[in-house]
């Protein structure tokens, strides 16, 4: 049993806790409250902030058209397919830029300006390339969380500790016994954490891609709205994504915490 | 008593982009069966140096190492290097999965030296649940794992703090002892080496070269702890001490 003391220290983190989670929420509804209020009294212009109102009701008439869930899912399913490439392509090329230091300094250079260029500047390059369609969306969010990928996953391999490869060279290891036996496991929570700014990185792609060039998808509704001047409808598209990015963020999170335990 | 190593004339030079280095110069000595010799000089001297060379680790500039009788080497590091995601016994096999040597007999006798050096009971706990002392125990049965003939030790000791140092020096050479191997080491310590040593290689300051070969007659040879008690190790502390002209 615990101390009278341990008690009141317990239960001082937990009311301290609560009192967190409920002004988070608090605040939340707060904010959407004001906002219906000014709304409802008209001393903000709802054709410019739309309400909370107006965004539900836009929600439910899209949910009735049937677009909603095709809008939805179209960006998680060109998100889901760039997370992977990401992840799968960048692990690959990071593992080569390790084995090979050689072409490690070539591409090094090139990296770094790829990884400074704001990638929006490419699009118009990649619709002609590709053409206005999910490849082009896709390939956007690649550039994104590729280059990100590559560079934290090879830097984690570069500073696997020398003194461990030293003792598997004592052992007349190759070198792909040092990547299996050493290099990729010990990179595994590099790698795990890598997954995790790839979702955000993906998202952030997808949705700049479906600014360029959609037909479908949730930055479409956004940008369809802004040029129709339908403000109910961007609003909600930025509800929806927010919502999205944060069922993929925990899902990712969970995931990792599942992997790393 | 059998040589089982020779070298001789070794030479080493490093390369940078500014200069080159001469670090060992016109070394030689030769290694018998189940002798156990340090070699000590002034720190940045090239100690270590030799032990990656003997290790195939880097290449020599000039001279000749002759191993006889196909005669294995087994390198302990200064740290410990266990790998955090593998269990004791894993890392203790991870030579023998490299050689890929990893039968039910090496599995076994890898085992069975866990278990005569008292760390059977941890063989499926992690290298972070030991202490320093035992993680560097662990080090040298995963060292022993590929039954070397010659062991290599490079400062083995110098990351633990002194009392874990002196016990587990007093470990390590039982446990060679007992496994009848040979040994060389690498410190800077030099009451170190006195209390393990059979002979002692004093090095002198960059290049590399033998000053002095000592052989050590203590009266009463037991366990290094007990060694240093001797009435002849201080004898050999400070004839070495003078020899290493340490400038502070």
């Amino acid at each position: 049993m615990y101390s009278l003391e341990h008690k009141l220290y317990l239960r001082k983190i937990r009311k301290n806790n609560f009192l967190v989670k409920f002004f988070q929420i608090f605040l939340l509804i707060f904010i959407i409250l004001l906002w219906q209020f000014l709304a409802d009294k008209e001393l903000i212009n709802t054709f410019i902030t739309s309400s909370p109102k107006e965004i539900i009701e836009t929600l439910i008439n899209l949910h009735k058209t049937n677009n909603l869930y095709q809008h939805i899912w179209t960006t998680i399913y060109e998100t889901l397919i760039s997370f992977a490439l990401g992840t799968l392509l960048g692990c690959v090329i990071a593992s080569i830029l390790w084995w090979n230091k050689f072409i490690a300094k070539i591409v090094d250079p090139f990296l770094t300006v790829l990884n400074s260029l704001p990638k929006v500047a490419l699009g118009p390059i990649i619709i002609i390339w590709f053409g206005a369609g999910i490849k082009s969306i896709i390939i956007m969010s690649l550039l994104i969380s590729l280059i990100i990928t590559i560079i934290n996953v090879a830097d984690g391999f570069n500073k696997t500790d020398a003194n461990k490869i030293k003792l598997l060279k004592s052992f007349k290891a190759t070198k792909s016994q040092i990547f299996f036996k050493l290099i990729l496991p010990h990179n595994y929570k590099t790698i795990i954490s890598a997954l995790k700014i790839n979702i955000s990185m993906s998202l952030i792609g997808v949705i700049m891609g479906e600014f360029l060039v959609s037909k479908k998808g949730i930055g479409y509704l956004i940008i369809y709205g802004s040029q129709v001047f339908n403000l109910s409808l961007v609003m909600t598209g930025v509800v929806l994504l927010a919502i999205v990015s944060i069922i993929m963020y925990y899902s990712v999170s969970y995931i990792e915490k599942r992997l790393t335990n | 008593m059998n040589k089982i190593l020779e070298i001789k004339n070794l030479r080493k030079i490093y390369h940078t982009k500014k200069d080159e280095i001469l670090a060992v110069d016109d070394f030689s000595f030769d290694l018998y069966e189940g002798e156990f010799v340090s070699i000590v000089g002034p720190s940045g001297c090239g100690k270590s140096t030799i032990l990656s060379i003997l290790c195939d680790l880097i290449d020599y500039s000039d001279g000749e190492i002759k191993f006889n009788n196909d005669s294995k080497i087994g390198y302990m590091l200064q740290e410990d290097s266990l790998f955090d995601f593998r269990n004791i016994l894993n890392n203790c096999l991870i030579g023998l999965e490299i050689n890929k040597n990893l039968n039910d007999e090496t599995k076994s006798y890898v085992e069975k030296l866990l278990k005569d050096y008292g760390l059977y009971e941890f063989k499926n706990k992690y290298p972070d649940n030991l202490s320093g002392g035992m993680r560097q125990r662990v080090a040298l049965i995963r060292t022993l794992a590929t039954n070397p003939d010659i062991l290599l030790l490079d400062e083995p000791f110098s990351a633990l703090d002194y009392q874990t140092r002196l016990a587990v020096s007093d470990d390590v050479y039982k446990i060679i002892k007992n496994e009848k191997k040979s040994a060389i080491m690498v410190t800077h310590d030099i009451a170190e080496a006195v209390s393990m040593s059979d002979r002692i290689i004093v090095l002198t300051g960059r290049p590399s070269k033998i000053k002095n070969i000592y052989e050590i007659k203590l009266e009463n040879k037991s366990t290094p702890i007990n060694n240093r008690k001797d009435s002849k190790f201080s004898y050999y502390y400070d004839t070495i001490w003078k020899d290493i002209d340490f400038h502070v």
